[in-house]
């Protein structure tokens, strides 16, 4: 459909761009103006297609010993770029699409964003074996593309559920008065997609892709060292390079791999992310209506701040009503209904008790299934496995101690350097930034260094707390940073204004306003401990070296890596899946239903 | 001695192009038991002027003097009510008015018998246990006053206080922060109002310093001496705002004309 609009659009456009000739080394882009960020972003892009073609050809004859020369670093890094952008493209694709017709069509939603939550709140690397069987077998025994799209989906399903969320929530936030303005001067079709659907998702399309590509990183070091009981197959990339180093005990190896890998972050951050994020905050769309025009501290520096701290309060709303875990809907729905009606009487303790009840009976329920069906379908579980069963609570208060430990320790860091930074805007300016690289560096990544320095230290343990903890801090820390931003500046004012001494500084202002961040965070942190358990607790360097605890991610592992432990694998995983409600349901929702009226502001 | 002295204040801030002027050699005096309105278009900068003279920012150059001392820290002898409330959303209406009084290290049973006392003024009573949140924008404003005067400070600092109210509860209040100025009985010796209209200033105040658009200047100090209460339907309050008017949107060329305090047209 032509529409009067486009044509004028066509032709102003090309004057709005930055100019034509672009020095393609990259000590010229950065002298560009700081609002047009075109050119830099395009010397990313041409940088990085400058590679392809070598990372490309490399692709093929690579399935080898890993080779430590140190050049190589460079070498895999770049493959696992490429690995990390097909998954990364294939995400976004598949958000779009999915988002939007969970956002737009009824059934759609009933159906598309329960199927969602329980994707989410599996561990994605419950999804190993199925993957690396299913794209093994599809693109046939040593073809070095099966393991590649297995890879490639492994990374899929760490980046792309954020990604859908965006895109849902994003349309499903679109101020009504839009929504109605549109349909009012009847856009339809591709006009509706191009000057509404696209731009309204944009802006926080552009937040989470960053959130993915952190994930992303993240998990690669798993999925590139893709190994089973039948075969270990190491694909080249930076993940399989910094194992390899680790188990060799080649400590220069390894600094040069981390040493690479947080630079091309670091250059992502700089030369993509960023200028992504400015070109994206003109899509923003949720206005805070603003006091008369008063200049008070400069909006441009103010705005990125305000969206961030939107996103972390939408952030509550939507994640809380997210908890609402299916799974939970359909176990309560299934008691007798004389049960629920009951409901105000039964109070909360009632509720509790019959909530945790029916958690441990699907539980029970779950692993008799999958015992069940294993016996059926394969045969009887080998003895060894049987007495690792047993293991399973055990495994999981272990596991669940370490993350409480983790958290402990994480807010210990978080909460102090929020502060700090926060109070003093100078440090904070330069600061944040480096807080941000430091926290874009997969600690994955640096957890074999870590055992290989410090776990003569602090233990297997220690160093397990101390991996699950780089899991969780930054939820944390930028929850807790965006609730001090987000604190009204009338209510800090107010506070200068009567005099509050720094004590009750704190008490009446500071600790009472993080309240709903202090949650976000800890829930998000918690979500990101569960995940992490499957790294933190057992880790096979090399073929001698291994790390253990006991753990419910432990046994995660070991199913999937023992002869005959895929029962013991998905009951492990069934496992976690329940504890992750359980603390959900149990913890987080009756705590935020308390919490979040009291202390948000209006 | 006038209470306040505000003497060639300038106020900047940094920007990306250098530095923005938000007003310039802004001078007058607030005197005991004034009702001073500021009035100026958007941006003059009157909200940084009223925490300029508490001492929340500091001018660029000028001094503020309170009883002759120059204004060096914030000053605890005047309280704030805000444009939108500023009130903590966790607190108790009770405890929101105690606020204040709590930094000033009052003895428990003071703090009570204060809290009561200006919740009763007003007209808060029955809601002191109610949070912020549950309340109409006009009685959430009621608790902004009763934490200003709770501190019984010397001026009272009104920043556009009544402008996010709806036209009937604005007006109500108003009335109300009359009588309660009327009343001998309670604190501020002096009240500095902030707003951008003109009605309000000329319903409430003794007198108004006018500014001008940004970098604002004081383009007059017009007094009022409309008897009260004032009738808005009178000719001389048309005529009052009419030239209050006049001189904020001709701006600049009545600066040049009719300098710093020009004199106001004859009243009744």
């Amino acid at each position: 459909m032509a529409e009067p609009g486009t044509a004028v659009e066509r032709i102003r456009r090309p004057t709005s761009r930055a100019p034509r000739a672009v020095p393609l080394n990259v000590g010229g882009a950065t002298s560009a103006t700081p609002t047009s960020y075109g050119p830099k972003l395009r010397v990313g892009v041409t940088v990085s297609a400058l590679f392809a073609p070598i990372v490309v050809a490399s692709f093929g004859g690579h399935l080898g010993p890993v080779s430590l020369l140190l050049p190589l670093a460079t070498l895999d890094l770049l493959q696992s770029f490429a690995r990390m952008l097909a998954a990364y493209v294939l995400a976004l694709g598949f958000a779009l699409v999915y988002g939007y017709f969970a956002a737009s069509r009824r059934l759609g939603e009933r159906i598309l964003i329960p199927v969602l939550d329980i994707l989410q709140s599996v561990p994605i690397l419950g999804f190993f074996p199925v993957a690396i069987v299913f794209f093994v077998q599809a693109a046939g025994q040593g073809s070095w593309v099966g393991p590649n799209l297995a890879s490639i989906f492994l990374i899929f399903t760490c980046m792309a559920w954020n990604l859908v969320f965006g895109v849902y929530e994003s349309l499903k936030s679109l101020p009504p008065d839009l929504r109605e303005a549109s349909e009012s001067f009847s856009v339809h079709g591709w006009q509706r997609v191009r000057r509404v659907i696209v731009p309204a998702t944009i802006n926080r399309l552009v937040y989470n892709s960053i959130l993915s590509w952190t994930a992303g990183w993240y998990f690669l070091v798993a999925a590139e060292f893709i190994s089973t009981s039948a075969q270990t197959t190491a694909l080249h990339g930076i993940g399989s390079y910094l194992l390899t180093a680790a188990g060799t005990g080649d400590v220069d190896a390894l600094l040069a791999g981390v040493t690479v890998l947080v630079a091309l972050i670091a250059l992502l951050d700089v030369f993509v992310w960023r200028p992504l994020g400015h070109w994206a905050e003109k899509y923003r769309y949720d206005t805070t209506p603003s006091g008369e025009g008063e200049i008070t501290g400069g909006p441009a520096r103010t705005a990125p701040l305000r969206r961030a701290a939107g996103f972390v309060y939408r952030g509550v709303v939507t994640g809380v009503t997210r908890i609402s875990t299916p799974l939970v809907g359909l176990a309560l729905s299934a008691t007798p209904a004389r049960l629920r009606a009951s409901g105000p009487k039964v109070g909360r303790a009632g509720r509790t008790v019959i909530l945790g009840g029916v958690l441990i009976l699907t539980w029970l329920l779950l692993i008799f299934l999958v015992v069940g069906t294993y016996h059926v379908f394969t045969g009887p579980i080998s003895p060894l496995v049987r007495d690792q069963f047993l293991l399973l609570p055990a495994a999981l208060a272990s596991s669940f101690g370490r993350l409480v430990l983790a958290y402990l320790l994480s807010l210990a860091i978080c909460l102090p350097l929020a502060i700090y930074l926060v109070g003093r805007p100078r440090v904070y300016r330069f600061g944040l930034p480096l807080v941000e690289i430091v926290a874009s560096v997969p600690a994955t990544a640096l957890f074999p260094l870590f055992i290989f320095s410090l776990f003569r230290y602090i233990g297997f343990q220690g160093a397990a707390i101390l991996m699950l903890t780089t899991g969780m801090l930054w939820y944390l820390f930028f929850n807790l940073l965006f609730g001090l931003r987000a604190i009204p500046p009338d209510l800090r004012e107010a506070a200068t204004s009567f005099g509050l001494d720094r004590r009750q500084y704190y008490r009446r202002l500071v600790f009472p306003a993080i309240i709903p961040a202090l949650l976000t965070g800890s829930i998000t942190a918690f979500g990101g401990g569960w995940n992490t358990l499957v790294i933190a607790e057992y880790l096979q360097y090399g073929p001698t070296h291994s790390f253990k605890v006991l753990g419910i991610g432990e046994l995660i592992d070991v199913g999937n890596y023992e002869a005959g432990g895929f029962p013991l694998m998905v009951a492990a995983l069934f496992t976690m899946v329940i504890a992750v409600v359980a603390v959900n349901e149990l913890l987080w929702k009756p705590l935020y239903r308390r919490i979040v009226d009291k202390y948000r502001y209006d | 001695m006038p209470l306040i002295e505000i003497d060639r204040i300038d106020k900047s801030f940094p920007s990306r192009h250098g530095s923005i002027s938000i007003m310039s050699d802004i001078s007058f005096d607030v005197a005991n038991s004034d009702f001073l309105a500021i009035v100026g278009p958007s941006g003059c900068g009157k909200s940084t002027l009223l925490r300029l003279i508490q001492g929340l920012d500091r001018p660029t150059s000028g001094t503020i003097r309170f009883r002759g001392r120059p204004v060096q820290s914030v000053c605890h002898e005047m309280a704030m009510v805000f444009q939108n409330f500023a009130l903590y959303p966790w607190l108790t209406v009770k405890e929101n008015v105690a606020l204040g009084l709590e930094a000033r290290q009052t003895p428990l049973d003071r703090v009570e018998a204060q809290v009561e006392r200006y919740i009763a003024v007003t007209g808060l009573v029955g809601f002191e246990e109610a949070y912020p949140r549950e309340l109409s924008g006009g009685m959430r404003q009621r608790v902004g006053l009763a934490r200003a005067l709770a501190v019984e400070p010397a001026v009272l600092l009104m920043d556009e206080p009544f402008s996010v109210l709806d036209p009937l509860t604005a007006e109500s209040l108003r009335e109300e922060v009359l009588q309660l100025w009327r009343d001998p009985q309670l604190p501020p010796e002096a009240v500095v109002l902030v707003t951008h209209n003109i009605e309000e200033a000329l319903v409430m105040a003794d007198r108004i310093i006018v500014l001008s658009r940004r970098p604002g200047r004081v383009l007059a100090g017009v007094p009022v001496n409309l008897p009260r209460p004032r009738d808005r339907k009178s000719p001389a309050f048309y005529e009052l705002t009419d030239y209050v008017y006049s001189l904020i949107t001709e701006g600049r060329t009545t600066v040049s004309t009719r300098g710093d305090a020009g004199p106001a047209p004859t009243t009744s």
